[in-house]
Protein backbone atom coordinates (compact mmCIF):
# COMPACT_ATOMS: atom_id res chain seq x y z
CA UNK A 1 0.00 0.00 0.00
CA UNK A 2 1.23 3.59 -0.97
CA UNK A 3 0.05 5.22 2.21
CA UNK A 4 -0.18 4.69 5.86
CA UNK A 5 -3.08 4.11 7.88
CA UNK A 6 -2.08 4.38 11.42
CA UNK A 7 -4.31 3.54 13.73
CA UNK A 8 -4.19 1.72 17.96
CA UNK A 9 -6.14 -1.53 18.79
CA UNK A 10 -6.84 -1.46 22.92
CA UNK A 11 -7.03 -4.67 24.83
CA UNK A 12 -9.51 -4.06 27.11
CA UNK A 13 -8.92 -7.65 28.52
CA UNK A 14 -5.29 -6.62 29.70
CA UNK A 15 -6.36 -3.27 30.49
CA UNK A 16 -6.25 -3.08 34.84
CA UNK A 17 -6.69 1.06 34.92
CA UNK A 18 -2.99 1.80 36.62
CA UNK A 19 -3.12 4.88 34.48
CA UNK A 20 0.65 4.28 33.15
CA UNK A 21 -0.47 5.39 29.70
CA UNK A 22 -1.89 8.86 31.55
CA UNK A 23 1.09 9.77 33.23
CA UNK A 24 3.62 8.97 30.31
CA UNK A 25 1.26 10.70 27.50
CA UNK A 26 1.52 14.06 30.08
CA UNK A 27 5.18 13.25 30.54
CA UNK A 28 6.20 12.98 27.02
CA UNK A 29 4.41 15.83 25.30
CA UNK A 30 4.13 18.33 28.42
CA UNK A 31 0.45 18.40 28.23
CA UNK A 32 -0.92 21.61 30.69
CA UNK A 33 -2.47 20.88 33.81
CA UNK A 34 -5.69 20.11 33.99
CA UNK A 35 -5.66 18.43 30.78
CA UNK A 36 -5.53 15.32 29.02
CA UNK A 37 -4.61 13.92 25.54
CA UNK A 38 -5.18 10.36 27.31
CA UNK A 39 -6.66 9.11 29.96
CA UNK A 40 -8.80 6.14 31.51
CA UNK A 41 -12.43 5.96 31.92
CA UNK A 42 -14.23 3.86 34.40
CA UNK A 43 -17.51 2.63 33.59
CA UNK A 44 -19.49 0.56 35.99
CA UNK A 45 -21.80 -1.75 34.88
CA UNK A 46 -24.65 -3.75 36.21
CA UNK A 47 -26.87 -3.44 39.60
CA UNK A 48 -25.66 -4.82 42.85
CA UNK A 49 -24.08 -7.29 43.53
CA UNK A 50 -24.04 -8.31 39.84
CA UNK A 51 -21.67 -4.75 39.29
CA UNK A 52 -18.14 -5.05 37.52
CA UNK A 53 -16.13 -2.08 36.80
CA UNK A 54 -14.41 -1.44 33.04
CA UNK A 55 -11.07 0.33 32.27
CA UNK A 56 -11.35 2.15 28.69
CA UNK A 57 -8.69 4.28 27.85
CA UNK A 58 -9.61 7.72 25.71
CA UNK A 59 -7.46 9.10 23.38
CA UNK A 60 -8.28 10.52 19.47
CA UNK A 61 -9.69 8.39 17.21
CA UNK A 62 -7.54 9.74 14.04
CA UNK A 63 -10.91 9.18 12.57
CA UNK A 64 -11.17 8.38 8.59
CA UNK A 65 -13.32 11.41 7.90
CA UNK A 66 -12.75 13.93 11.26
CA UNK A 67 -15.72 16.46 12.34
CA UNK A 68 -12.60 18.40 13.81
CA UNK A 69 -11.11 19.01 10.30
CA UNK A 70 -14.86 19.96 8.21
CA UNK A 71 -16.15 22.62 10.77
CA UNK A 72 -12.29 23.82 11.46
CA UNK A 73 -12.60 27.79 9.97
CA UNK A 74 -8.63 28.45 9.30
CA UNK A 75 -7.64 24.60 7.94
CA UNK A 76 -5.91 24.34 11.18
CA UNK A 77 -7.13 20.85 11.96
CA UNK A 78 -6.06 18.86 9.26
CA UNK A 79 -5.69 14.86 8.43
CA UNK A 80 -2.15 13.88 7.14
CA UNK A 81 -2.49 12.34 4.30
CA UNK A 82 0.70 10.47 4.34
CA UNK A 83 -0.19 8.36 7.52
CA UNK A 84 -3.50 9.85 8.61
CA UNK A 85 -2.81 10.86 11.85
CA UNK A 86 -4.90 14.23 12.87
CA UNK A 87 -2.63 17.11 13.50
CA UNK A 88 -3.54 20.68 14.92
CA UNK A 89 -1.35 23.64 12.92
CA UNK A 90 -0.65 25.73 16.20
CA UNK A 91 0.29 28.91 13.73
CA UNK A 92 -3.23 28.83 12.22
CA UNK A 93 -5.07 27.79 15.22
CA UNK A 94 -7.10 30.70 16.41
CA UNK A 95 -8.77 28.94 19.88
CA UNK A 96 -12.63 29.28 18.10
CA UNK A 97 -13.20 25.95 20.24
CA UNK A 98 -15.38 24.68 17.12
CA UNK A 99 -13.40 21.37 16.87
CA UNK A 100 -14.13 20.58 20.30
CA UNK A 101 -18.15 20.74 20.36
CA UNK A 102 -17.50 19.05 17.03
CA UNK A 103 -15.74 16.06 18.18
CA UNK A 104 -18.02 13.02 19.80
CA UNK A 105 -14.85 11.73 21.70
CA UNK A 106 -14.36 14.99 23.84
CA UNK A 107 -10.64 14.50 23.53
CA UNK A 108 -9.74 18.16 22.00
CA UNK A 109 -9.01 20.66 24.85
CA UNK A 110 -7.98 24.30 24.98
CA UNK A 111 -4.75 25.23 25.91
CA UNK A 112 -5.09 28.66 27.75
CA UNK A 113 -1.59 29.60 27.71
CA UNK A 114 -0.97 29.08 23.86
CA UNK A 115 -4.52 29.91 23.03
CA UNK A 116 -4.66 27.27 20.98
CA UNK A 117 -6.36 23.79 20.93
CA UNK A 118 -4.87 20.82 21.22
CA UNK A 119 -5.04 16.80 21.35
CA UNK A 120 -3.25 13.37 21.08
CA UNK A 121 -0.64 13.45 18.11
CA UNK A 122 -0.33 9.76 18.01
CA UNK A 123 3.20 10.91 19.35
CA UNK A 124 4.02 11.79 15.36
CA UNK A 125 7.63 12.93 16.91
CA UNK A 126 8.30 9.63 17.97
CA UNK A 127 6.74 7.68 14.84
CA UNK A 128 8.65 9.34 12.42
CA UNK A 129 12.38 8.39 14.41
CA UNK A 130 10.36 4.80 14.01
CA UNK A 131 9.35 4.24 17.44
CA UNK A 132 6.06 3.56 18.64
CA UNK A 133 3.58 5.79 20.76
CA UNK A 134 4.38 7.05 24.50
CA UNK A 135 1.44 5.40 26.10
CA UNK A 136 1.67 2.00 24.40
CA UNK A 137 5.30 2.16 25.13
CA UNK A 138 4.58 2.23 28.48
CA UNK A 139 0.88 0.12 28.95
CA UNK A 140 2.44 -2.52 31.66
CA UNK A 141 -0.07 -5.49 30.31
CA UNK A 142 0.63 -4.65 26.40
CA UNK A 143 -2.89 -3.58 25.96
CA UNK A 144 -2.48 -1.10 23.06
CA UNK A 145 -0.88 -1.96 19.98
CA UNK A 146 -0.15 0.66 17.73
CA UNK A 147 0.83 0.42 13.85
CA UNK A 148 -0.24 0.91 10.40
CA UNK A 149 -3.71 -0.69 9.45
CA UNK A 150 -2.67 -0.70 5.85
CA UNK A 151 0.19 -3.11 6.40
CA UNK A 152 -1.15 -6.53 6.23
CA UNK A 153 1.94 -7.61 7.77
CA UNK A 154 1.80 -5.37 11.03
CA UNK A 155 1.11 -6.57 14.64
CA UNK A 156 -2.31 -3.96 14.66
CA UNK A 157 -3.45 -5.27 10.77
CA UNK A 158 -2.96 -9.28 11.66
CA UNK A 159 -4.46 -8.48 15.44
CA UNK A 160 -7.60 -6.85 14.02
CA UNK A 161 -8.58 -9.75 11.44
CA UNK A 162 -8.43 -12.54 14.04
CA UNK A 163 -9.88 -10.89 16.84
CA UNK A 164 -13.38 -9.13 16.88
CA UNK A 165 -13.12 -5.35 18.06
CA UNK A 166 -15.14 -2.86 17.97
CA UNK A 167 -15.06 1.03 17.76
CA UNK A 168 -16.60 3.90 20.06
CA UNK A 169 -19.45 5.44 18.23
CA UNK A 170 -18.96 3.64 15.07
CA UNK A 171 -22.76 5.51 14.87
CA UNK A 172 -21.26 9.03 14.43
CA UNK A 173 -19.78 7.96 11.05
CA UNK A 174 -16.34 8.99 11.19
CA UNK A 175 -14.61 5.79 10.72
CA UNK A 176 -12.44 6.20 14.19
CA UNK A 177 -8.86 4.05 14.15
CA UNK A 178 -9.00 3.16 17.38
CA UNK A 179 -10.11 -0.39 17.51
CA UNK A 180 -10.81 -2.23 21.42
CA UNK A 181 -11.13 -5.40 21.95
CA UNK A 182 -14.14 -6.45 24.35
CA UNK A 183 -16.29 -3.37 24.61
CA UNK A 184 -19.68 -4.36 25.96
CA UNK A 185 -22.18 -2.76 24.32
CA UNK A 186 -23.89 -2.56 27.47
CA UNK A 187 -20.93 0.14 28.60
CA UNK A 188 -20.46 1.36 25.42
CA UNK A 189 -23.94 2.99 25.94
CA UNK A 190 -22.62 4.76 29.23
CA UNK A 191 -19.49 6.18 28.01
CA UNK A 192 -21.54 9.18 27.06
CA UNK A 193 -22.56 10.88 23.64
CA UNK A 194 -19.33 13.01 23.31
CA UNK B 1 -19.33 11.60 33.28
CA UNK B 2 -18.84 15.09 33.22
CA UNK B 3 -20.74 18.01 31.58
CA UNK B 4 -19.03 20.43 29.92
CA UNK B 5 -19.77 24.46 28.18
CA UNK B 6 -17.31 24.65 25.41
CA UNK B 7 -19.21 27.15 24.27
CA UNK B 8 -20.26 29.99 26.87
CA UNK B 9 -23.11 31.96 27.18
CA UNK B 10 -21.41 34.67 24.91
CA UNK B 11 -21.92 32.20 22.20
CA UNK B 12 -25.77 32.16 22.71
CA UNK B 13 -26.00 35.98 22.87
CA UNK B 14 -23.97 36.49 19.53
CA UNK B 15 -26.28 34.19 18.24
CA UNK B 16 -29.42 36.15 19.10
CA UNK B 17 -27.62 40.16 18.19
CA UNK B 18 -26.60 38.24 15.05
CA UNK B 19 -30.12 37.54 13.85
CA UNK B 20 -31.98 40.77 15.71
CA UNK B 21 -29.29 42.86 13.20
CA UNK B 22 -30.79 40.55 10.41
CA UNK B 23 -34.08 40.56 10.74
CA UNK B 24 -33.96 44.64 11.20
CA UNK B 25 -31.63 45.04 7.92
CA UNK B 26 -34.67 43.02 6.06
CA UNK B 27 -37.51 44.71 7.49
CA UNK B 28 -35.45 48.24 6.39
CA UNK B 29 -34.77 46.76 2.89
CA UNK B 30 -38.09 45.11 2.01
CA UNK B 31 -39.86 47.81 3.33
CA UNK B 32 -37.88 50.40 1.52
CA UNK B 33 -39.07 48.82 -2.36
CA UNK B 34 -43.15 50.03 -0.78
CA UNK B 35 -41.98 53.05 -1.36
CA UNK B 36 -42.62 55.99 1.08
CA UNK B 37 -45.52 54.65 3.06
CA UNK B 38 -43.28 52.60 5.12
CA UNK B 39 -40.33 55.59 5.56
CA UNK B 40 -40.19 55.12 9.52
CA UNK B 41 -39.74 51.34 9.65
CA UNK B 42 -37.07 51.48 6.82
CA UNK B 43 -35.22 54.15 8.53
CA UNK B 44 -35.49 52.58 12.16
CA UNK B 45 -34.45 49.09 10.63
CA UNK B 46 -31.19 51.10 9.15
CA UNK B 47 -30.06 52.95 12.14
CA UNK B 48 -30.60 49.68 14.19
CA UNK B 49 -28.85 47.67 11.79
CA UNK B 50 -25.06 47.26 12.57
CA UNK B 51 -25.13 47.81 16.17
CA UNK B 52 -25.95 44.19 17.42
CA UNK B 53 -24.55 42.48 15.18
CA UNK B 54 -21.06 44.56 15.81
CA UNK B 55 -21.40 44.01 19.34
CA UNK B 56 -22.03 40.41 19.06
CA UNK B 57 -18.76 39.84 17.26
CA UNK B 58 -16.87 41.82 19.65
CA UNK B 59 -18.17 38.97 21.91
CA UNK B 60 -16.87 36.57 19.41
CA UNK B 61 -13.71 37.80 19.00
CA UNK B 62 -13.06 37.71 22.90
CA UNK B 63 -14.04 34.21 23.26
CA UNK B 64 -11.61 33.03 20.83
CA UNK B 65 -8.64 31.34 22.72
CA UNK B 66 -6.02 34.04 20.57
CA UNK B 67 -8.22 36.70 19.67
CA UNK B 68 -5.27 38.32 18.01
CA UNK B 69 -5.50 35.87 15.37
CA UNK B 70 -8.78 36.35 14.36
CA UNK B 71 -7.86 37.50 10.97
CA UNK B 72 -6.70 33.99 9.66
CA UNK B 73 -10.44 33.66 9.48
CA UNK B 74 -10.03 35.80 5.95
CA UNK B 75 -6.57 34.55 5.46
CA UNK B 76 -7.14 30.56 5.55
CA UNK B 77 -10.55 29.36 4.04
CA UNK B 78 -12.21 26.06 4.56
CA UNK B 79 -15.10 25.31 2.48
CA UNK B 80 -16.65 22.94 4.23
CA UNK B 81 -16.86 24.80 7.92
CA UNK B 82 -19.78 26.84 8.27
CA UNK B 83 -17.96 29.12 10.66
CA UNK B 84 -15.44 30.05 7.68
CA UNK B 85 -18.14 30.88 5.41
CA UNK B 86 -20.20 32.62 7.99
CA UNK B 87 -17.09 34.50 9.18
CA UNK B 88 -17.91 35.99 5.02
CA UNK B 89 -21.06 36.62 5.34
CA UNK B 90 -20.75 38.16 8.66
CA UNK B 91 -18.15 40.61 7.52
CA UNK B 92 -20.36 41.54 4.30
CA UNK B 93 -23.16 42.02 6.09
CA UNK B 94 -21.53 44.34 8.71
CA UNK B 95 -19.47 46.53 6.42
CA UNK B 96 -22.94 46.94 4.36
CA UNK B 97 -25.27 47.37 7.34
CA UNK B 98 -22.98 49.66 8.73
CA UNK B 99 -22.96 51.66 5.01
CA UNK B 100 -26.49 51.52 4.42
CA UNK B 101 -26.94 53.86 8.03
CA UNK B 102 -24.42 55.94 6.71
CA UNK B 103 -26.73 56.34 3.72
CA UNK B 104 -29.69 56.63 5.56
CA UNK B 105 -27.87 59.70 8.07
CA UNK B 106 -27.27 61.30 4.58
CA UNK B 107 -30.79 60.96 3.26
CA UNK B 108 -31.82 62.78 6.38
CA UNK B 109 -29.12 65.28 5.65
CA UNK B 110 -27.32 64.30 9.04
CA UNK B 111 -23.87 63.57 7.06
CA UNK B 112 -22.67 65.38 4.38
CA UNK B 113 -21.60 62.78 2.14
CA UNK B 114 -21.88 58.93 1.42
CA UNK B 115 -20.40 55.89 -0.52
CA UNK B 116 -23.57 55.20 -1.82
CA UNK B 117 -25.27 55.73 -5.01
CA UNK B 118 -28.73 55.33 -6.36
CA UNK B 119 -27.98 52.19 -8.15
CA UNK B 120 -25.72 50.37 -5.06
CA UNK B 121 -28.82 51.18 -2.82
CA UNK B 122 -30.99 49.26 -5.21
CA UNK B 123 -28.15 46.30 -5.54
CA UNK B 124 -27.85 46.38 -1.09
CA UNK B 125 -31.69 46.56 -1.50
CA UNK B 126 -32.05 43.32 -3.70
CA UNK B 127 -29.09 41.94 -1.50
CA UNK B 128 -30.44 42.78 1.33
CA UNK B 129 -32.84 39.51 1.51
CA UNK B 130 -30.25 36.24 0.61
CA UNK B 131 -27.64 38.27 2.67
CA UNK B 132 -30.19 38.40 5.66
CA UNK B 133 -31.43 34.60 4.84
CA UNK B 134 -27.46 33.57 5.28
CA UNK B 135 -27.05 35.26 8.61
CA UNK B 136 -30.02 33.59 9.75
CA UNK B 137 -29.24 30.28 9.09
CA UNK B 138 -25.85 30.27 9.03
CA UNK B 139 -26.30 30.35 12.72
CA UNK B 140 -28.34 27.42 13.03
CA UNK B 141 -26.07 25.72 10.36
CA UNK B 142 -23.39 26.54 12.66
CA UNK B 143 -24.76 24.72 15.61
CA UNK B 144 -26.06 21.61 13.20
CA UNK B 145 -22.66 20.75 12.13
CA UNK B 146 -21.70 19.51 15.47
CA UNK B 147 -22.47 15.58 15.16
CA UNK B 148 -21.60 15.31 18.81
CA UNK B 149 -24.63 17.30 20.27
CA UNK B 150 -27.88 15.56 18.91
CA UNK B 151 -29.73 18.61 20.07
CA UNK B 152 -27.75 20.66 17.56
CA UNK B 153 -27.15 17.51 14.74
CA UNK B 154 -31.00 18.52 14.06
CA UNK B 155 -31.98 19.74 10.07
CA UNK B 156 -34.42 22.62 11.31
CA UNK B 157 -32.55 24.34 13.37
CA UNK B 158 -31.20 26.72 10.74
CA UNK B 159 -35.31 27.25 9.92
CA UNK B 160 -36.01 28.08 13.39
CA UNK B 161 -33.19 30.23 13.96
CA UNK B 162 -34.37 32.14 10.54
CA UNK B 163 -37.14 32.74 11.57
CA UNK B 164 -36.44 34.40 15.02
CA UNK B 165 -34.00 35.97 13.06
CA UNK B 166 -36.89 37.91 11.27
CA UNK B 167 -39.37 37.82 14.06
CA UNK B 168 -36.80 39.66 16.45
CA UNK B 169 -35.49 42.22 14.06
CA UNK B 170 -39.03 43.01 12.92
CA UNK B 171 -39.76 43.38 16.30
CA UNK B 172 -36.75 45.67 17.59
CA UNK B 173 -37.72 48.10 14.97
CA UNK B 174 -41.39 47.96 15.58
CA UNK B 175 -40.49 49.17 19.29
CA UNK B 176 -37.99 51.75 18.11
CA UNK B 177 -41.57 52.71 15.58
CA UNK B 178 -43.99 52.76 18.23
CA UNK B 179 -41.77 54.27 20.87
CA UNK B 180 -40.22 57.42 18.84
CA UNK B 181 -43.06 58.32 16.26
CA UNK B 182 -45.72 60.03 16.42
CA UNK B 183 -48.83 57.81 16.68
CA UNK B 184 -50.94 59.08 14.02
CA UNK B 185 -48.07 59.16 11.92
CA UNK B 186 -46.72 55.76 12.27
CA UNK B 187 -49.81 53.72 13.31
CA UNK B 188 -50.13 52.03 9.81
CA UNK B 189 -46.68 51.36 9.57
CA UNK B 190 -47.08 49.74 13.07
CA UNK B 191 -50.00 47.68 12.48
CA UNK B 192 -48.59 45.62 9.48
CA UNK B 193 -45.33 45.15 11.11
CA UNK B 194 -47.16 43.75 13.65
CA UNK B 195 -48.84 41.49 11.20
CA UNK B 196 -45.55 40.49 9.73
CA UNK B 197 -44.41 39.69 12.85
CA UNK B 198 -47.40 37.51 13.80
CA UNK B 199 -46.90 35.23 10.43
CA UNK B 200 -42.96 34.90 11.73
CA UNK B 201 -43.88 33.80 14.96
CA UNK B 202 -46.29 31.52 13.15
CA UNK B 203 -43.50 29.80 11.40
CA UNK B 204 -41.27 30.09 14.42
CA UNK B 205 -43.62 27.92 15.99
CA UNK B 206 -44.15 25.31 13.44
CA UNK B 207 -40.16 24.81 13.19
CA UNK B 208 -40.32 24.55 17.07
CA UNK B 209 -42.62 21.71 17.05
CA UNK B 210 -40.77 20.43 14.54
CA UNK B 211 -37.49 20.33 16.00
CA UNK B 212 -39.27 18.93 19.36
CA UNK B 213 -40.94 16.26 17.10
CA UNK B 214 -37.94 15.32 15.72
CA UNK B 215 -36.19 14.92 18.87
CA UNK B 216 -39.11 13.17 20.87
CA UNK B 217 -39.44 10.37 17.85
CA UNK B 218 -35.37 10.35 17.29
CA UNK B 219 -33.34 7.94 18.31
CA UNK B 220 -32.09 7.36 22.25
CA UNK B 221 -29.80 10.16 22.07
CA UNK B 222 -32.46 12.66 20.26
CA UNK B 223 -35.09 11.09 22.96
CA UNK B 224 -32.18 11.85 25.89
CA UNK B 225 -31.12 15.28 24.28
CA UNK B 226 -35.37 16.25 25.00
CA UNK B 227 -35.72 14.59 28.41
CA UNK B 228 -32.52 17.17 29.43
CA UNK B 229 -34.20 19.94 28.18
CA UNK B 230 -37.21 18.95 29.76
CA UNK B 231 -35.69 18.51 32.95
CA UNK B 232 -33.14 20.61 33.52
CA UNK B 233 -34.36 23.57 31.05
CA UNK B 234 -38.29 23.30 30.53
CA UNK B 235 -39.55 25.98 32.42
CA UNK B 236 -36.78 28.62 29.86
CA UNK B 237 -37.34 26.38 27.18
CA UNK B 238 -41.79 25.71 27.49
CA UNK B 239 -42.44 29.25 29.69
CA UNK B 240 -39.53 31.79 27.96
CA UNK B 241 -39.81 30.54 24.62
CA UNK B 242 -43.09 29.33 24.17
CA UNK B 243 -45.17 30.69 26.00
CA UNK B 244 -43.91 34.60 26.96
CA UNK B 245 -41.63 34.86 23.53
CA UNK B 246 -44.43 33.15 21.16
CA UNK B 247 -47.93 32.56 22.49
CA UNK B 248 -48.06 35.54 23.96
CA UNK B 249 -47.54 37.55 21.80
CA UNK B 250 -49.39 36.00 19.38
CA UNK B 251 -51.93 36.11 21.49
CA UNK B 252 -52.14 39.56 22.17
CA UNK B 253 -52.18 40.09 18.78
CA UNK B 254 -55.11 37.69 17.57
CA UNK B 255 -57.23 38.37 20.68
CA UNK B 256 -57.11 41.89 21.61
CA UNK B 257 -58.58 44.73 19.34
CA UNK B 258 -57.00 47.70 18.27
CA UNK B 259 -53.18 48.84 18.33
CA UNK B 260 -51.60 50.94 20.53
CA UNK B 261 -48.14 52.36 21.16
CA UNK B 262 -48.15 50.21 24.44
CA UNK B 263 -49.01 47.49 22.86
CA UNK B 264 -47.01 47.00 19.99
CA UNK B 265 -43.79 48.18 22.13
CA UNK B 266 -44.80 45.21 24.61
CA UNK B 267 -45.13 42.39 22.20
CA UNK B 268 -41.93 43.58 20.79
CA UNK B 269 -40.17 42.86 23.81
CA UNK B 270 -41.59 39.66 24.26
CA UNK B 271 -40.31 38.42 20.28
CA UNK B 272 -37.16 40.08 21.79
CA UNK B 273 -37.03 38.22 25.18
CA UNK B 274 -38.65 35.11 23.76
CA UNK B 275 -35.57 34.96 20.77
CA UNK B 276 -32.77 35.50 23.54
CA UNK B 277 -33.85 32.59 26.01
CA UNK B 278 -34.30 29.92 22.74
CA UNK B 279 -30.91 31.03 21.73
CA UNK B 280 -29.61 30.76 25.34
CA UNK B 281 -31.33 27.08 25.86
CA UNK B 282 -30.23 25.59 22.84
CA UNK B 283 -26.54 26.36 22.70
CA UNK B 284 -26.14 25.70 26.66
CA UNK B 285 -28.87 22.76 27.12
CA UNK B 286 -27.27 21.27 24.09
CA UNK B 287 -24.03 21.15 25.05
CA UNK B 288 -25.25 20.09 28.85
CA UNK B 289 -27.16 17.38 27.60
CA UNK B 290 -24.47 15.96 25.86
CA UNK B 291 -21.53 14.26 28.66
CA UNK B 292 -17.78 15.20 27.37
CA UNK B 293 -16.70 11.27 28.75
Amino acid sequence: MATKRYGMVIDLRKCVGCEACTVACKAENGVPLGHFRTWVQQVEVGTFPKVMRHFVPKLCNHCDDPACVSVCPTAASFKRSEDGIVLINQDHCIGCKYCMVACPYGVRYLDEEKGVVDKCTFCAHRVAEGIIPSCANTCIAGARIFGDLNDPESDIAKFVATHPVQQLKPEAGLGPNVYYVGLDKDFNAKLGNR
Amino acid sequence: MSQHVTWPVWIALYLYLAGVSGGAFAASTATSFLGDRYRNVARWGAYIAPWPVLIGTAMLIFDLGSPMKFWLLFVKLNPRSVMSMGALILTAFGAIAVIYFWHQLFIEKKVKFTLLNDTLVKVIRFLGIPLVVGIGTYTGFLLNASVAIPMWNNGVLPLIFLASALSTGVAAVMVGVAVTGKWDDVKHEVKNLAIADAVLIGLELFALAAFVWSLHVGNLKQQAALDYLNSHYGLWFWGGVWAVGLLLPLGIKVFTKGETAAKAALNGSLVLFGGLVLRWVIVIAGQMATPLY
